[in-house]
């Protein structure tokens, strides 16, 4: 017996036969888990992550009557119940923090290859100090379209917003990128004092 | 200039893939969510507080463009007996921490009771025609032969409506697995749809299809054989019971609505499945194999694989598999000398490459010589040409020949384990017979693990158990408890040793020092995988060569422990790779992530071995 007829069935078709076959939901669970999982590591780390993941999935089991029905994957809509949860739990927003400020100190000393080397920790350090000045909303738009790899399209579904506002959003994140590149900021100095305060 | 999200791009940080236990964490949780939405009342509630906001939306979809694309639907319709009857809830299959290995999902079908269709032929037409358009059933008569009348040219309800009057029946199913949408629509509509209802059916489901689905076993309408079988004694016609694996074995407790508790370990079951398709991908022409990971103190399994594990015909290789297993027997060989007498502690042997009788002559692997040396070193090298000798000693021509039958007997070789699982093989030790002649290199053949002998990677897995457990024959088992739907333990499975055997401790000391030395040791036969692992582990590696389609291949085998005394979570782990070379090379790294997966939570990476031993 075939566990699952639907193998290749779309998410939306799944999370709507999930309304009244609620195992049909485990599908979705099978295709996003370690996506969801690898996003939420990279921002606050393997452990956090672990706890963060599965509760994306028990919500989005709860929410899944709310999941828009024409957007074909779930991806967005998970990544938004993730970066929701990071939102709400302060703890988590600490250790995203704390997680860039690792990010940059383990970058500094495993440096080996020439890639690494020309990125460093310094970069590591001026990026954990951009992200964390930045505004909460142009934060999430940021890197779920660079860390996350979302088009502009797939972030306005996950964080529910228009399209114009992530546009707008991730230009005003690029001006501070900018800004802070230019402006000589990448200095080892700032970066490890920055690490330093950020671990605090 | 850097763009700057090339920048933010290029600093994203690294992330592991999730641990396996993590991942079933997560699933469990998800699935425990799945559950009691499934039984809970007030999210019932809920649910049907959603379903109020949508009637209306597809009440106006009904209305206005009957079957339009807003509706979901499935187009199955009845077909064999297990969908024309209503077979009761099944309980679930349960991994060791509640994971759901098996389950019935709820599925509803579409039923019309026939007496009730409008007896004015004109209404129940229409009410017909409004169902193929909700059911997006295609609405051109086609041929439909009625048993004891004519063919006629009728729609697809149309048929089945007229096939059911003509046989008698009292109702007809139309869908099987009909969405919440077709079922809210009948719901809305039953005013106009005199005598349609929707039943609730259940369905197996095995969320993780590919995860241990020989273990698992099948279900399915009882057959005609089956009738005659005692298990199924008082089981009505139609009715869906185990018929392999774990739904067999179990299956009074399972048609009962209770739940079964495996030993299982989700996580080590999906580590040592990955390990074993990863290893036997790596290393062709590798065909399968298998592995099993037990406690060695209680006969508790918490993992068991074979692959392959698709196809139509799956043998859980773990118990139905059996061949020779090189090396891996050799502690069996010296424990029968030393249990004899035919050598005692601090004997010594010259290993001079090889070992003759009767013209023919045996060779350690590359042809090694390792010159003198004590049982306990041999072990550790695996030497063959000095367990050749060793089963020259202990030959015995007379019927039921000498020790090494003995032993071999007395832990469990020849004969059947006793595992809960159905079609065990009790594999064969080659042993003189009144009729047949035999020679002493017949049991230097049992005595390196070649030959006739054929033994199951769970067989092998007690005899190690006996050596880390001091000589106890466990009984092992799958099964843990058995659970009401509550959650209530209504039964344990404990079926308890099969037998202690009396081990001197002075040699039981040898065999333990060799297998730890072959582990750990320089020129140790699996020390190049094992020795840096935190835990001490206790191993043998094997090769089984064979005969192939004419062509000589041999079978990889691994059999390690770490005992008791080192740990509290000790555990007995064998793998075997049909085709898959060198024991050392192939087999022992799957063991390796086995372990690494039992002890530290991660199976970390495979790393062929390199030793030659065999």
């Amino acid at each position: 017996m075939a566990p699952f007829s639907s193998r290749r069935a779309s998410d939306a078709t799944l999370i709507a036969e999930s309304l009244g076959r609620p195992e049909a939901f485990a599908a979705i669970f099978d295709r996003h888990f370690e996506a969801v999982h690898a996003y939420l590591a990279r921002r606050v780390g393997a452990v956090a992550a672990d706890d963060l993941a599965a509760s994306t999935f028990t919500i989005a089991f709860e929410r899944r009557a709310g999941f828009r029905a024409e957007a074909e994957s779930a991806r967005p809509w998970l990544f938004g119940i993730a970066t929701n949860l990071m939102r709400n739990e302060w703890r988590a927003q600490q250790r995203a923090l704390g997680a860039l400020a690792q990010m940059a100190r383990v970058a500094d000393v495993s440096s080996s290859d020439e890639t690494e080397l020309s990125l460093g920790g310094a970069d590591g350090a001026l990026l954990a100090r951009v992200l964390r000045e930045l505004d909460e909303d142009q934060r999430e738009v940021l890197l779920l379209h660079a860390w996350g790899g979302f088009s502009y399209e797939q972030t306005a579904v996950a964080l529910a917003i228009p399209v114009g506002t992530v546009r707008s959003r991730l230009a005003r994140a690029r001006n501070r990128l900018s800004a802070a590149l230019v402006s000589g900021e990448r200095s080892e100095s700032a970066a490890s004092r920055e690490g330093q305060e950020l671990v605090e | 200039m850097i763009d700057e999200l090339d920048w933010v791009k290029s600093l994203r940080p690294p992330a592991d893939p999730p641990t396996a236990q993590a991942r079933a964490a997560a699933l469990g949780r998800l699935q425990r969510a799945i559950e009691s939405e499934g039984s809970d009342h007030a999210s019932a509630r809920r649910r049907s507080r959603v379903l109020a906001l949508l009637v209306p939306v597809l009440a106006a979809a009904l209305t206005v463009v009957i079957g339009g694309a807003a509706l979901l639907l499935l187009r199955h319709t009845a077909s064999g007996p297990g969908a024309s009857s209503a077979p009761g809830y099944r309980g679930r299959i349960l991994d060791q921490s509640g994971g759901m290995l098996a389950l019935d999902r709820t599925v509803y079908a579409l039923q019309i009771t026939l007496r009730e269709l409008p007896s004015s032929s004109q209404a129940g037409a229409s009410e017909l025609r409004l169902l193929t358009s909700a059911l997006r059933l295609s609405r051109r008569p086609a041929s439909c032969p009625v048993p004891g009348g004519p063919t006629r040219r009728l729609t697809a309800i149309e048929c089945q409506v007229a096939r059911g009057r003509a046989q008698g029946a009292g109702s007809v199913t139309i869908g099987i697995g009909v969405s919440s949408r077709v079922r809210m629509l009948v719901d809305t509509h039953r005013r106009e749809l005199v005598g349609v209802s929707i039943t609730r059916r259940y369905v197996r489901t095995y969320p993780f299809g590919t995860l241990a689905p020989q273990l698992l076993g099948t279900v399915g309408p009882i057959t005609q054989p089956e009738t005659q079988d005692p298990q199924y004694t008082g089981v009505s016609d139609g009715a869906i019971v185990g018929q392999s694996g774990l739904e067999y074995e179990y299956d009074s407790y399972l048609r009962a609505g209770d739940d079964v508790r495996l030993s299982l370990d989700f996580g080590l079951q999906a580590a040592g499945q990955a390990a074993l398709s990863r290893a036997s991908r790596a290393n062709p022409p590798a065909s399968g194999g298998a592995f099993v990971a037990m406690n060695p103190e209680n006969g508790a399994v918490y993992a068991m694989g074979s692959l392959p594990s698709r196809g139509s015909a799956l043998i859980n290789r773990a118990i139905q598999s059996a061949g020779p297993v090189g090396s891996t027997f050799t502690p069996v060989t010296a424990l029968a000398a030393l249990q004899s007498g035919a050598w005692a502690a601090g004997d010594s042997y010259d290993d001079t490459g090889e070992f003759c009788t009767n013209g023919q002559c045996r060779h350690n692997s590359g042809h090694a010589t390792y010159g003198v040396l004590d049982l306990e070193n041999a072990l550790r090298v695996e030497d063959n040409v000095f367990f050749s000798n060793l089963g020259a000693l202990t030959n015995n021509d007379a019927p039921h020949g000498g020790a090494l039958q003995t032993w071999a007997e007395l832990l469990g070789l020849g004969r059947t384990t006793e595992v809960d699982l159905p079609n065990e093989m009790p594999g064969t030790l080659p042993t003189p017979i009144p009729e047949q002649p035999w020679t002493v290199g017949d049991n230097i053949n049992l005595a390196v693990g070649q030959g006739d002998l054929q033994v199951t990677p769970l067989q092998l897995a007690i005899v190690y158990a006996a050596i880390a457990n001091g000589g106890t024959i466990v009984t092992p088992h799958v099964g843990q408890d058995i659970q009401s739907q509550n959650g209530t333990i209504l039964d344990e499975i404990d079926p308890g040793p099969r037998r202690h055997l009396k081990i001197s401790p002075v040699n039981l000391k040898i065999i333990r020092d060799g297998l730890r030395a072959a582990a750990s040791q320089p020129g140790g036969s699996s020390a190049d995988v094992m020795s840096n692992f935190p835990e001490p582990v206790y191993g043998a590696v094997g090769t089984a060569p064979f005969f192939n389609k004419g062509r000589l291949a041999d079978d990889a085998w691994y059999a390690a422990y770490v005992p008791a005394t080192a740990t509290g979570k000790p555990i007995v782990v064998v793998v075997t790779v049909q085709q898959g070379g060198l024991g050392a090379v192939t087999a022992a790294p799957i063991a390796r992530q086995v372990l690494s997966q039992w002890f530290l939570g991660t199976p970390g990476p495979y790393r062929p071995g390199s030793s030659t031993a065999q």
